[in-house]
């Protein structure tokens, strides 16, 4: 049975598989059937094939990097049902009432149907079967895709601060709120009059709602860094919503202002495009950096803070990142913001709308 | 009588049933043995991140092995961020405090430890600081013979990502 299945998926894979397929056991002069009984061989044939496609759909499913608009199964498994209602139609738009019967029957059993069908296809008719079948699947992906175009409000955007004006820095914080350091960085901000913004995590901010309104309540700006952090070039697509816009829905819940940027969890995931319509379809633009102070891994304040004023002597403008659940962030973040107040380091601190208007 | 005896009896094999099935899967040695290769593992990336971000400090690339430079390995930390994260994953909730504060050192990845302990919400003092990994692995050159072998291999998995 096993055998015939992998026959059966073969079908829809190779054109080759089928010649030798069918030279083997099909006889190649048989063009005096009835028209119905090659649709109901074929309607037998796709219900097969779609069994299997099922099993390898429910396979890729437990996998985590499980991704709907490019899993071949899904598309088989779509050109399949489309196949299989204009098999149908065209069974029960004609007189033929053995051929209906017949229908049933395979829909309830098709196993015992394909062993007992008097009908022999011919080597050609198969393979213009199966040519019908690759179409009917490129014209899926082809739908597919043109269906993800309309998904999206518009392109992608994404900024990481190489193109800002000489002096803008954008200060940014991931990965809060915390309930301490998040408001010690505030309050280091709020002594040196800089703003920030604060991408934050959804399950984060839904537990400490107060932490993330007394930033906006101090003018610092919002933005979303996930639901909860996960590696999302490794998503399908449900989760991505999650990731996404659960969490704007979220975020935008607890800071009651809207979402105008989104991070992605260790900017990865950048280039899949399911990623980048997901964004632009909320009206989000993706924010990365081009200065890294590697806070979560340097535990020295001090050396943090030469990292990040090498980086800025080696570009005009841009976008720096830090962390603020760190310890060592709260102080680094600090010596920066007093360098910039006092002129060891030119330029200025502010939010990333700030740095675009 | 013959019923209940022959219930016991159901009962005690049922019982021994149960043991083994809980002694299968929650049984000491297969916990030990992941758990001991996954602090081994945080041990080893925790070094590969070291080396790479006193390489990315260095612009004139001394510190760095020689397939990476300092723009190229700080491109790549985010990557160990990763890497590590998924590690703290699968190692959480349990707080290998001891092996940690016993291997850390060796491998510099003492700020790898304090990382995965402040997830947990625990405190974490390493007898030797956490802020001298970067000083005790200043540079790729620096490092034993398998401890270079070691991070070029990682370094290998770690582009393949
Ligand atoms: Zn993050």
């Amino acid at each position: 049975m096993r055998g015939l299945f992998v026959l059966m998926t073969g079908l829809f894979l190779s054109p080759l598989l089928i010649q030798s397929f069918s030279s083997a056991s099909l006889s190649p002069e048989n063009e005096t059937l009835r028209p119905m009984e090659e649709l109901l061989y074929q309607r037998a044939v796709l219900e097969a094939a779609s069994d299997t496609d099922l099993a390898h759909f429910d396979q890729e499913l437990e996998d985590k990097s499980f991704d709907l608009f490019t899993s071949s199964s899904y598309h088989r498994l779509l050109a399949q049902r489309s196949m299989i209602e204009s098999i149908e139609h065209q069974i029960m738009d004609s007189q033929d009432l053995r051929a209906q019967m017949e229908l049933s029957m395979i829909k309830k059993d098709w196993k015992s149907y394909i062993k007992n069908s008097n009908f022999q296809a011919s080597n050609k008719q198969l393979t213009s079967f199966s040519d019908q079948v690759t179409e009917e699947i490129s014209q899926i992906q082809r739908d597919l895709s043109n269906h993800l175009l309309h998904l999206s409000g518009g392109s992608f955007k994404n900024i990481d601060g190489n193109g800002f004006s000489s002096g803008r820095w954008a200060l940014t914080f991931d990965d809060g709120p915390h309930n301490s350091r998040t408001l010690a960085v505030l309050n280091n901000l709020k002594t040196y009059g800089f703003t920030a913004t604060f991408f934050q995590l959804a399950k984060l901010a839904k537990r400490l709602p107060s932490v993330t309104q007394q930033l906006v309540n101090s003018g610092m700006e919002i933005a979303n860094h996930s639901y909860s952090h996960p590696n999302m070039a490794k998503l399908g697509l449900s989760s991505l919503e999650t990731q996404i816009y659960t969490s704007s829905d979220v975020i935008e819940g607890v800071s009651k202002r809207p979402l105008r940027f989104f991070r992605l969890p260790y900017g990865s995931g950048q280039t899949r495009s399911l990623i980048q319509n997901l964004l632009s379809n909320r009206n989000l633009i993706h924010v990365a950096w081009n200065v890294d102070s590697l806070d979560w891994k340097d535990r020295n304040s001090q050396s943090i803070f030469n990292r990040v004023k090498r980086q800025m002597a080696r570009q005009k403008g841009g976008v720096i990142l830090f962390h603020d659940i760190h310890a060592q962030s709260v102080k680094a973040s600090q010596l920066l913001m007093q360098a910039v107040r006092s002129g060891e380091i030119s330029g200025d601190l502010m939010s990333v709308g700030e740095a675009l208007r | 009588m013959k019923m209940i005896k022959r219930n016991s009896a159901f009962l005690v094999f049922a019982i021994l049933g149960l043991l083994f099935v809980a002694w299968v899967y929650l049984g000491p040695q297969r916990t030990t043995f992941s758990k001991a290769d996954n602090i081994q593992k945080i041990n080893e990336v925790g070094l590969l991140g070291t080396v790479l971000l006193n390489c990315a400090d260095s612009p004139d690339r001394m510190n760095c092995p020689s397939q990476v430079n300092s723009q190229s390995a700080l491109s790549l930390m985010p990557k160990i961020q990763a890497w590590e994260d998924d590690l703290f994953k699968q190692l959480a909730p349990s707080s290998p405090q001891e092996e940690a504060k016993s291997t850390c050192s060796e491998y510099c990845s003492c700020s790898t430890w304090a990382r995965y302990f402040e997830t947990q919400k625990e405190s974490w003092v390493a007898e030797d600081s956490d802020l001298l990994d970067l000083k005790k692995c200043p540079s790729f050159e620096a490092l034993s013979k398998e401890k270079k072998e070691l991070v070029l291999r990682l370094l290998e998995s770690l582009y393949l990502q």
